[in-house]
């Protein structure tokens, strides 16, 4: 017989193991490669938009008598240059604007020169609210503070000259746009201009008359022959405009906003690496340990012909080989199955634009391979060294009765304190596991933080290991009447006596039901803190809002709080106010009952909880509740009295004092960096004007309301709902959803798999083992129902254990997951979200699923069969 | 009238004819040896009349219930995780009879085999001569009516062979139990007051 015959015949007679072993090799290589490949693309996504949200990739400023021509020749020849623009800045005393409320005149403003078709080099910078899209065009808040729009006259103070409006515009990237070129980091203006007038360069120098001019050019490169790691595509515009200015040196400095967009992408490119370690590694991990128990199925069956070929006098080398022939054509098989996996995977875990990384994906071939060449040759090496196999060896099964060596020696609880102490070291501070100092161009990752839940892992599954052991081992009593022959007692004895093998079956259930739990905590937490980050972005379910500073116009809460399906409406002024030079927004509200509509969380409000900072606020006539930075750079505290520039019902700007009662850090509709809450009440009793600009809108169809606010309110009101919002608001950190929304449905749908495979494989082996015990039940005159009961028993010990032991590891393993990735949610969570229809889902479908594994199981093995009596 | 009769009994194992034509009939309390070279056909017609496996063709007719007729196969059959009095046991408690019931007859039919200093070992810390005779006690604790034994003695020494053959005759004796026994060992087949024996699948004396 030859070996190829062998082998073949072998994979063909032991249908069952083939199958088994293919499958699960199949199931760990798909699981490998599709993470694999999600790392390296994710990489590549972020690298990708970082990129895209740059407007502008160099901004190049020519020194003081420059030469202007040899600064562009040497930009041209920079590599991946797609196109440059010169942009003239110049600062001028202020603007003038004269209207029906009188001459109203700016602080110091900027004077800017564009090329007429800059909107179309760079779309990001300039948003045309109203008017024209070229010419000479105002900015949205210098246009307020001037009551000017498109056909007003303004006038530049200093030269004396007057333009035309043409058109309004929003500066989206103000903040790059106005950068100090060349400035250290934290050394530039800390705000953008608030009053910035852009002009054609034809009528600059008419404008700007004898101000200082500072020249620059613009430049976007190719961003498709960037290296699709983050770090390396930083370091490449780095060297790049390192190249530049060498070439170009003393006459121009170089603004990269491409290298710091990058730089910065490189902490949300060490977050997805996290995540795929702390969510995705487990579960390799498991898929590895599940496969080779998978495929050390065969290895009984192996000792035996094994033994057959030495004693038909087959050299151990030949053996060797024909042994080795059987495991690489399982792992092959399972190469196969496991690259179909992986292309399923990626189509339905991250879309049709996802495919296979070839590194990661020939790692997993190789390492599948690998195991199965490791687990199926292990044994039969240690017999051929051993000496000369007997067939006895082959029957005997090999099962200790000891307990591990790890849970002899604690290991699960020292395991467990340590994770304990560094998650209270972790939890107890304001703690960041990813830092990214400014201007430091390496990231700091505090990997010890990670520790608690790599070290909770396998302390968990011990202790599940330990408990189902130790509740195992309690003897049954035997009733004092059987009359229908259920033989409990007995059967407990006999589970007991298995505690051990039903133990270590539950423990990687467990582990196998926790991946999924604490992937599906953390995805849940993810996806609340993100809908709580766009129901703060839009305001709350629906909102209404009209631009700040309206007097015109206001919105009437009582006429929306009639419609149908909502719940409450609360009414927010918002107005443009001045805190020394800084213009910050300021919303007046009804602290008692904001709450009613507004998104509040204590996360909210540093050092209180949310609800006694509101309380506070509402018992303070003149209190308000300012910034983080407004509070550090203003040095202030509570009760510090803080003087506030605001409009009264004229327009005309006068000085409101406030007494501070505490700090917040978001709140509905408001931006990110500076704001101030304040009574509505104070506001209007101090400015003579109540208008309202925004209503918050509660209710539970959000859609439909916000579609008939429209006619109630006036025309220029905006109406906007978190459903519609939801897909357009960038949430939480530069680490996007969907990336993580990827990960979690590649390692939500393997850790299912897994688990159902897990509890399958403990189920079916575990009765398997039972065989011949269940043939002699059969053959004493046991009943199918009787013979089932010792299935059942053992079935039911192994899958309360594992599911119980797996909710609880996936909670806590859930819970440490928040906390060390905090960084990655924003706002921050108060509490885990726990998924509960998930729960339900899976944990009934795995319990459906056990339970008809074990009847099938248990009726397919107890059958009395004349093979199985002669084996016997 | 007789415990079980078969007609033209035929049973093909893997397309290959392991019994052919079998007419045999057990009468109620006889003691019959059943002989012939291994693959003879012994273990597959015990079987049959076990009621564990199906005839191909022919006519197979048992006048007692499932519950009377008992098969003890030729390797030790115990549930490895039970003691030998708990193996002994579970026969008559899966009939229903009361734990303590069970217990108590399972002792003495231990001890009746020469086991009495051995009920609470398990399978695994008996020989397997021992394992065997804790097989033939949780045979015969439930009294059957008609008691199938494939090579009892096969894995006993010559003393002890004779010992569990005798207590097996005399409580079949006891109890009106029939013994079909198969062996190979010539000894035990004229202990046996009748002798059939098998060639090839069939019924030859």
């Amino acid at each position: 017989m030859t070996a190829l015959h062998y082998i073949w015949s072998g994979l063909r007679r032991r249908r069952g193991e083939t199958v088994s072993a293919v499958l699960a090799i199949g199931l760990t290589i798909a699981f490998l490669a599709s993470l694999g490949s999600f790392v390296s693309q994710s990489r590549a996504d972020l690298t990708v938009r970082a990129a895209a949200r740059v407007p502008v990739d160099w901004q190049v400023q020519l020194t003081p008598g420059a030469d202007a021509a040899a600064v562009t020749a040497s930009l041209q020849s920079v590599p991946g240059l797609l196109a440059q623009r010169p942009v003239d800045y110049a600062t001028v005393d202020g603007l003038q604007a004269t209207g029906p409320s009188g001459v109203r005149t700016t602080g110091r403003a900027i004077i800017v020169s564009l090329p007429a078709d800059y909107a179309q080099f760079a779309p990001a910078e300039l948003r045309t609210l109203v008017g024209a899209d070229t010419g000479v065009r105002l900015q949205q808040q210098t246009a307020s503070n001037l009551a000017a729009g498109p056909g007003s006259s303004v006038t530049v103070l200093g030269s004396g000259a007057t333009v035309t409006v043409d058109g309004v515009v929003e500066l989206p990237a103000a903040d790059s746009f106005f950068q100090v070129v060349g400035a250290p980091a934290g050394a530039g203006a800390s705000a953008p201009p608030d009053n910035v007038l852009i002009v054609p360069p034809d009528q600059f120098s008419r404008l700007v008359g004898s101000a200082t001019i500072v020249h620059q050019l613009h430049a976007r490169f190719d961003h498709s022959t960037l290296p699709t790691d983050p770090s390396a595509a930083s370091d490449l515009s780095t060297l790049r405009a390192n190249s530049f200015a060498a070439n170009v040196a003393g006459t121009a400095l170089v603004g990269n906003g491409l290298g710091a967009a990058l730089l910065a992408a490189r902490q949300d490119a060490i977050y997805a690496q996290l995540l795929v370690l702390l969510l995705g590694v487990p579960g390799v991990v498991l898929g590895g340990a599940v496969t080779a128990a998978v495929v050390a199925l065969r290895n009984d069956r192996q000792r035996r012909d094994l033994a057959l070929l030495r004693l038909r006098g087959v050299s151990p080398r030949r053996a060797l080989t024909i042994m080795g022939g059987t495991a690489l054509a399982d792992g092959l098989l399972g190469a196969v199955v496991g690259l179909v996996g992986a292309v399923l995977a990626q189509r339905l875990a991250l879309g049709g634009g996802a495919h296979l990384d070839p590194v990661w994906t020939t790692v997993a071939v190789v390492g599948g391979i690998a195991l199965a060449l490791a687990v199926e040759l292990a044994p039969v090496l240690r017999l051929l060294r051993a000496g000369a196999p007997t067939v006895q060896i082959g029957v005997t099964g090999s099962t200790t009765s000891r307990a591990p060596l790890p849970l002899r020696l604690y290991l699960d609880a020292l395991l467990l304190a340590g994770s304990g102490v560094v998650f209270w070291l972790t939890a107890r501070g304001g703690y960041s596991v990813v830092v990214v100092p400014e201007g430091v161009p390496v990231a700091s990752v505090n990997y010890a933080a990670l520790l608690a839940p790599a070290l909770a892992w396998p302390g968990l599954a011990l202790l599940v290991w330990r408990i189902t052991a130790l509740v195992l081992s309690r003897r049954a009593q035997a009733p004092a009447q059987d009359p229908h022959g259920r033989v409990r007692d007995l059967r407990s004895t006999v589970v007991r006596s298995r505690r051990r093998v039903v133990a270590r079956g539950a423990a990687g259930l467990a582990v196998a039901v926790a991946v999924s739990i604490s992937t599906a905590v953390f995805t849940t937490t993810y996806d609340q803190q993100a809908r709580v980050d766009v129901a703060l972005t839009v305001g709350s379910d629906v909102a209404v809002t009209l631009p700040p500073d309206t007097h015109g116009a206001t919105l009437d809460a009582a006429a929306v709080a009639g419609l149908p399906g909502v719940k409450a409406v609360e009414s927010v002024q918002h107005r443009l106010v001045y805190v020394g030079p800084d213009l910050q927004d300021l919303y007046g509200i009804d602290a008692s009952t904001i709450g009613r509509a507004a998104p509040l969380q204590d996360t909210f409000t540093p050092g209180s909880s949310i609800s006694t900072s509101m309380a506070t606020l509402a018992r303070t006539t003149d209190g308000a509740l300012v910034s983080q930075e407004t509070l550090h750079d203003y040095q202030l505290h509570p009760g510090d009295l803080i003087r506030i520039r605001l409009q009264n019902v004229t327009g005309t700007y006068i000085t409101v004092p406030f007494h501070v009662t505490g700090v917040i850090t978001e709140f509905a509709t408001a931006p990110r960096d500076s704001f101030i809450l304040a009574n509505s009440d104070y506001i209007a009793q101090a400015t003579g004007a109540a208008q309202v600009q925004t209503l918050l809108v509660r209710t539970d169809d959000p859609t439909q309301v916000a579609a008939q606010i429209p006619p109630l309110v006036p025309a220029a009101a905006t109406t906007s709902d978190i459903n519609s919002s939801r897909s357009s608001v960038t949430t939480a950190t530069g680490l996007a959803a969907s990336n993580l929304s990827g990960l979690a449905r590649l390692t939500l749908g393997f850790g299912v798999l897994l688990a159902a495979a897990s509890s399958l494989l403990a189920l079916v082996v575990g009765a398997a083992q039972r065989r011949r015990s269940l043939v002699v039940l059969g053959m004493l005159g046991a009943t199918a129902r009787q013979r089932a009961g010792f299935v059942w028993s053992e079935a039911t010990a192994l899958v309360v254990a594992g599911v119980t032991g797996g909710l609880v590891a996936g909670a806590v393993i859930g819970l440490e997951l928040v906390k060390v990735l905090t960084g990655i949610f924003d706002p921050p969570p108060e509490n885990p979200a726990i998924p509960v229809l998930f729960l339900a889902l899976f944990i009934g479908l795995l319990l459906a699923g056990s339970a008809a594994a074990t009847a099938v199981a248990g009726r397919r093995l107890g059958r009395i069969e004349a093979s199985r009596l002669r084996e016997l | 009238m007789s415990l079980l009769e078969t007609h033209d009994l035929t049973v093909d194992y893997d397309a290959r004819r392991v019994l052919d034509h079998v007419n045999l009939t057990l009468e109620p309390a006889t003691r019959t040896a059943l002989t012939g070279r291994s693959g003879s056909g012994k273990t597959s017609l015990l079987l049959v009349l076990a009621g564990l496996l199906d005839p191909t063709s022919g006519r197979f007719v048992r006048h007692v219930a499932d519950a009377d007729v008992v098969y003890v196969p030729q390797a030790p059959s115990l549930i490895p995780e039970l003691t030998a009095l708990e193996n002994t046991a579970l026969a008559l408690r899966l009939r229903g009879v009361t734990p303590a019931q069970a217990i108590e007859q399972a002792r003495h039919e231990l001890i009746l085999f020469g086991l009495g200093d051995s009920v609470d070992a398990l399978p695994a810390e008996l020989s397997g001569g021992m394992q065997q005779r804790v097989a033939l006690a949780r045979a015969t604790v439930v009294q059957p009516r008609l008691l199938l034994a494939d090579e009892p003695t096969g894995a006993l020494d010559r003393a002890t062979g004779t010992h569990v053959l005798t207590v097996l005759m005399e409580q079949a004796a006891l109890r009106d139990s029939a013994l079909l026994i198969a062996t190979h060992d010539l000894e035990v087949a004229a202990a046996l007051p009748l002798r059939l024996s098998v060639r090839e699948g069939s019924i030859v004396a």
